[in-house]
């Protein structure tokens, strides 16, 4: 049976979230200069369906089921409140909010004040893996990185522009798919507590306000900030990054482990700038990114453990 | 989005590259019929060069009509992205040659005006050279503009040379100046700044086939970096 309380929070969340991540569903696809808007949208609409209704449901228990055993429906909605809060301040504040790092935080927190058992062995591999993810996305746009500037070397100038554009369109469904697979997954599973009959039609739903929430207040700053503002790349450099990002997220994906791609993406940036021989990147807001990312799960666990205390 | 609109849109960028070497045409058509002009006036050709002299117009009008038409196209569609705004500025640095073309003849549109020294200082070896250097520079940027076919290496080779017309030129430019400034003909004050300033202007020619190719070079920075 589906709780609608826990259903209309999910969708606020997907409609928010769709708004925090429009720099990397629509965001990139326009400043490629080669797709229009509508293609942009159609792109990350897509892309959102597909990853949640094809690889969503290993996201479906990520935590009631595998972070713990079972848990009341309370949690799961302070869990909703909580990230909704914080995801909205921060994208607010222009600062890339790493939603799953917030949600995972906000669950645990509440948990924690309903003392339920916590899989222990599942937390360590999901913060393990908030940081072996950039290190994974970083090494393979690296290489990525390296091969396109030599395999592009020898194309016309109209080769390397429709290898730029299908690059584009593979690696923005790939991350469309991934956010739907991972992002989107794990807020369908939480709103249906592990699972429900009624799950592909909810789970499609959601995708479809994520991609609305990208398509409608995706005009922000978000996206300067996680990209323009730190490194300059080229449409190759952003495929090697966005090719690196998607994989690191599906690996997560398949280990049940939510994990906000913006992450990867970071790590992806500066495995490819690397690849350069000069590389210049703008530590203070490198440094800015990776701050909130270690502070933000922190917080929404305090505030998960305080409200679900209420 | 069609994925069938992929091989449509790669027509259409095919089309702009076609397009911007039919404009190149234009463009160095112009700056031969100028340096036919310099020629003719040279000879003493009048009728010669009344004839050019139209030819230079109509082909800077010409360069100008196919300038905004393609400027249009590229920024009407969604493609080349990330270097589309370098090939709208080396389509204005590709203007800037026939403007330079036609802004140097206007200097020779009255022929007849001209005086014996100005004659003279035409028809010099080193005029020709000055426009054969100019014509070059022109025409490497063309050979450049053929590379856009093959790849990156090809491209990077080919910018240098423009480079090298230009020094040429504008070391011929320097020769011509000193011509006309320690001349013992004791030339027309008139004559002479009428002379120093179609140099200049003439040299733009080449310096804006160079920075034709500095564009080219940052096109090529970005595309293929």
């Amino acid at each position: 049976m589906i709780d609608l309380l826990l259903v209309f929070l999910a969708g606020a969340l997907a409609f928010i979230f769709g708004w925090n991540n429009s720099s990397l569903l629509i965001g990139n696809i326009r400043a490629s200069g080669s797709y229009g808007v509508r293609a942009a949208v159609a792109m990350s609409v897509a892309g959102l369906l597909a990853g949640v209704l094809l690889g969503g449901p290993r996201m479906l228990k990520s935590f009631d089921g595998t972070l713990v055993p079972s848990c009341p429906a309370y949690v799961l909605e302070v869990t909703f409140v909580v990230t909704i809060a914080l995801t909205v301040g921060l994208t607010l504040i222009k600062l890339p909010a790493t939603f799953s790092g917030i949600m995972v935080g906000a669950f645990l927190g509440g948990s924690e004040a309903f003392h339920l058992a916590v899989n222990v062995t599942q937390v360590i591999l999901i913060v393990s893996f908030w940081f072996i993810a950039p290190v994974v996305a970083g090494l393979i746009a690296l290489v990525l990185r390296r091969t396109t500037s030599s395999l592009v070397g020898g194309l016309s100038i109209v080769g390397v522009d429709s290898f730029n554009r299908l690059a584009i369109l593979v690696t923005s469904l790939g991350v469309a798919f991934v956010l739907g697979a991972n992002n989107v997954g794990l807020i369908a599973g939480t709103a249906l507590g592990g699972g429900a009959a009624e799950g592909t039609e909810v789970a499609a739903g959601l995708a479809i306000l994520a991609g609305l929430g990208a398509a409608l207040l995706g005009r922000d700053r978000v996206s300067d900030t996680v990209g323009d503002k730190m490194l300059s790349l080229s449409p190759q450099g952003v495929f090697a990054v966005f090719a690196g990002a998607a994989i690191a997220t599906m690996i997560g994906t398949q280990l049940q482990v939510p994990i906000s791609i913006g992450q990867s993406v970071l790590g992806g940036m500066i495995g490819a700038a690397y690849s350069q021989r000069t590389a210049v990147i703008n530590r203070r807001v490198a440094a800015v990114t990776f701050g909130t990312w270690l502070v933000t799960p922190v917080v929404a666990l305090l505030l998960g453990y305080l409200v679900a205390s209420i | 989005m069609k994925l069938g609109s992929i091989s449509t849109m790669r027509r259409k960028e095919s089309k702009v590259v076609h397009d911007l070497r039919a404009y190149f045409q234009i463009v160095q058509g112009t700056v031969a019929s100028f340096s036919s002009l310099v020629q003719a006036i040279a000879k003493g050709e009048s009728a010669e060069a009344k004839r050019l002299f139209q030819l230079v117009l109509e082909g800077e009008s010409n360069a100008d009509d196919a300038h905004r038409a393609l400027s249009m196209e590229i920024a009407e569609g969604a493609f080349f992205g990330g270097i589309r705004e370098d090939i709208l500025n080396l389509l204005e640095e590709m203007d800037n040659i026939a403007d330079s073309a036609k802004d140097a003849s206007r200097f020779l549109e009255s022929e007849e005006d001209l005086d014996s020294f100005a004659h003279t200082l035409l028809a010099s070896d080193e005029m020709a050279l000055f426009v054969s250097d100019l014509t070059g520079a022109v025409s490497a940027l063309g050979d450049l503009i053929a590379a856009f076919d093959l790849g990156k290496k090809a491209l990077l080779s080919r910018i240098p040379v423009i480079e090298e017309w230009e020094e040429k030129a504008d070391a011929s430019k320097d020769r011509l100046m000193k011509q006309l400034f320690q001349s013992n003909q004791r030339p027309d004050p008139v004559t002479v700044i009428q002379m120093r300033d179609f140099l200049f202007v003439a040299d733009d020619i080449a310096d804006n086939a160079e920075d034709s190719s500095d564009v080219v070079l940052m096109l090529v920075a970005k595309g293929y970096d």
